[in-house]
């Protein structure tokens, strides 16, 4: 489609382009920049001298006094109905000039109306607008509020969190690494019976005294076969002592009670 | 955003107020050391000596289950007869963890006139040295074989202490073979105790016996004798001798084994041309041919729910394992593992392969775990042969070489213990371990 049109606007564009060329070379010696301003002088001029192109016209000598007088009164009659022409004119133009004016007063009227019209509309949208603005605002600041908010709580949340993980963590270092030690202790007294399968679980829940040892050993959850819980139970007794903290009240909130899960994961 | 953050830091509060509570540690590995356990002189309240030491038997019992470290006799610093004589912090002193006392009483004097022997009553109690507590006590009313007494003993507290049946009542079959002055060679197949004594003949011949094996009840033997020149497989009644000759085809006659219900028996024959594995219905004789290959077929195994056999064949151009199923026949292959792997078993709870492994040109009885891709050497000698597994699954039983000799040895399937057998004169060779007898 486009391909088929543009052998066309070629064309076309060639045609223009000649013309343009042939105009140009046409008016280019005439100073074709002064042209246009010749033009419009001569167009103000045209109007004009037109009414007074009427001239007087000279006569014969006798009647030239009567003639004169004639033409006189003439020119007086003429003059009167110049006056009464031009008046008429005036009036006629006045009149015109009322009726623009009443006219161009009706418009602006109009046009005043049309205005506040329209501003009353774009004050009720403006206003529309406003109400809206402020209300979103107002969602806005609300929302920002509650974020703030929260935010606030979160920051008060992680600092109480801090101020507690400074202990905290500190109490929980000593929890894991006593953990750990518990865990290995038994580990190495565990002796699995040889019906123990991946799978069995049995849970123990010790009491100890402080400095770790084992006062009482209680099956709280068994596996469902005698000689592996036996085997459990064995492992506690066995050790005997089991490590713990020497912190009085880390050992009371922590040691005194615990529970052992023990579940074979490599068997 | 907010609100998920919240609930989180409440759970997590309530998880670390409940974890405050109560300390949880789990426990996922063990030492596995073998339990310390003293086993006091049973007290005789009769007059002169008994024949059997039976704690002894008891302790050494103990000793080679590998799960149990029995404590020396001198070390003892009591010995009470009853739990009521115990003090528990002797035995804790020694690291003890189990107690077990004993005592036998004359229930029948031996009589010279109706030459019955002595009989005994014995009474034994258990107790937990850790917890200061007895477990348990039994007694046996009337009893003659004060040996075979002593294993029922260890056999009771084993499985009250383990949770496993115990083996030490079960019996060994092996084929010993002893070279005469005369440089015959003399073939014997011999039923022995657990720890290998008393040993006592089924059989002796002058030509080769092979591939013993027990049927489910303990109490007929099957084995492939060459007496007569050819070989053929027979079942012997272990108690009358009585025997009789199962096939005697053409060819090799060989590897029976017993189905678990006792009514088939698979064997190889060769009587179609190559060896090949065949089920023999034991009531009407009938032959079923399972396997169909030009390869070597042989040493057929039921798995214990007898639904297959493993077998060994080269099929696969070296000796590997196979699983064919009893019913359709059909055949996967089981190891991959090396160049060489035959005479396997499968454990009573189908989840282990127990064969000879060679590895770098030594043979070794390995475990394969058929569940999870595991496997071991449990053998670290170099001409071991014919494993066979006890009926709890917790020992091996093996062939191997001693010092130029053919003895028994014996290794836990997980590992823990291994011990040979006393060496008797001349060579043992095709252990097989028996079912329970009672």
């Amino acid at each position: 489609m486009k391909n088929s049109l543009s052998p066309f606007f070629k064309a076309a564009l060639l045609h223009a382009f000649v013309i343009v060329l042939l105009v140009y070379s046409w008016t280019a010696p005439q100073e074709p920049l002064v042209k246009p301003k010749f033009n419009t002088i001569q167009a103000s001029l045209v109007a004009p001298p037109k009414p007074a192109a009427v001239a007087p016209k000279p006569n014969v000598d006798k009647k030239r006094q009567q003639e004169a007088k004639k033409r006189k009164a003439q020119e007086k009659e003429k003059q009167k109905k110049l006056q009464e022409k031009k008046r008429q004119q005036k009036l006629a133009k006045e009149k015109a000039e009322k009726t623009r004016r009443l006219a161009k007063e009706e418009k602006r009227r109009k046009e005043q109306e049309a205005k506040k019209q329209l501003e009353k509309e774009r004050k009720a949208a403006k206003e529309k607008k406003r109400k809206a603005d402020q209300k979103a605002e107002l969602e806005s600041m609300r929302k920002k509020e509650a974020e703030r908010l929260s935010e606030l709580e979160k920051l008060r949340a992680q600092e109480t969190q801090r101020l507690e993980s400074l202990e905290y963590s500190e109490e929980q270092k000593i929890i894991s690494q006593y953990r750990v030690a518990i865990q290995q202790q038994v580990q190495r007294t565990w002796s699995r019976p040889p019906s123990a399968r991946k799978g069995m679980q049995s849970v123990l829940k010790i009491a100890m005294i402080p400095g770790g040892e084992v006062v009482s050993v209680s099956v709280v959850e068994s596996s469902g076969n005698a000689a592996f819980d036996r085997s459990v139970e064995q492992a506690v007794r066995r050790a005997g002592i089991l490590p713990v903290p020497p912190d009085a009240a880390i050992f009371d909130r922590h040691f005194r009670i615990i529970e052992l899960i023990f579940r074979p994961e490599d068997l | 955003m907010y609100l998920p953050k919240m609930m989180m830091a409440l759970f997590l509060m309530q998880v670390s107020v409940f974890a405050q509570a109560q300390l949880r540690i789990e426990i996922t590995q063990g030492g596995d050391d073998p339990t310390p356990i003293a086993i006091v002189p049973f007290n005789w309240s009769g007059a002169g000596l008994l024949k059997e030491d039976v704690a002894n038997v008891v302790a050494a019992d103990m000793g080679r289950s590998g799960q149990f470290r029995p404590l020396e006799r001198a070390d003892m610093l009591s010995q009470p007869r009853s739990s009521k004589e115990v003090f528990y912090r002797d035995w804790r002193v020694l690291g003890v963890d189990y107690l077990v006392v004993g005592r036998i009483d004359s229930v029948n004097l031996a009589s010279v006139q109706t030459s019955s022997p002595a009989s005994y009553g014995l009474s034994y109690e258990l107790m937990d040295v850790r917890a200061q507590k007895p477990i348990a006590s039994w007694k046996i009313a009337e009893v003659k074989d004060l040996r075979a007494a002593a294993h029922h003993i260890s056999d009771t507290i084993y499985q009250k202490l383990t949770g496993l049946r115990g083996i030490f009542s079960t019996k060994l079959m092996y084929v010993s073979v002893v070279q005469q002055g005369s440089g015959e060679k003399v073939y014997k197949l011999e039923v022995a105790d657990a720890d290998g004594q008393r040993p006592r003949t089924l059989l002796e011949s002058s030509e080769p016996i092979m591939s013993p094996v027990w049927s489910p009840d303990g109490k007929r033997v099957a084995y492939v004798s060459f007496a007569g020149g050819r070989p053929a497989i027979y079942i012997q009644n272990r108690f009358t001798g009585k025997r009789i000759k199962l096939t005697g085809f053409p060819g090799i006659n060989g590897a029976p084994d017993w189905s678990p219900d006792g009514q088939k028996m698979a064997m190889v024959l060769s009587k179609d041309g190559n060896p090949e594995i065949y089920i023999m219905d034991m009531k009407t004789r009938a032959l079923r041919r399972l396997t169909h290959h030009y390869a070597i077929d042989t040493e057929p195994r039921w798995t214990k729910d007898g639904a297959a056999l493993v077998f060994t064949s080269n099929r696969g151009g070296s000796p590997q394992i196979y699983k064919v199923d009893a019913l359709s026949g059909r055949v996967v292959r089981l190891t991959f593992r090396g160049s060489y792997n035959a005479r396997a078993q499968t454990s009573p709870d189908g989840h282990d392969l127990v064969m000879v492994h060679r590895e770098n040109g030594q043979f070794h009885i390995s475990v394969q775990n058929l569940q999870r891709d595991l496997f071991a050497n449990l053998t670290k000698t170099s001409l071991d042969e014919s494993p066979s597994i006890s009926p709890n699954g917790s020992m091996v039983i093996y062939a191997t070489q001693h010092k130029n000799m053919g003895v028994l040895g014996a290794v836990a399937i997980n590992g823990s213990i291994k011990y040979l057998l006393p060496a008797r004169h001349g060579e043992v060779r095709e252990p097989v371990w028996s079912p329970y007898l009672n």
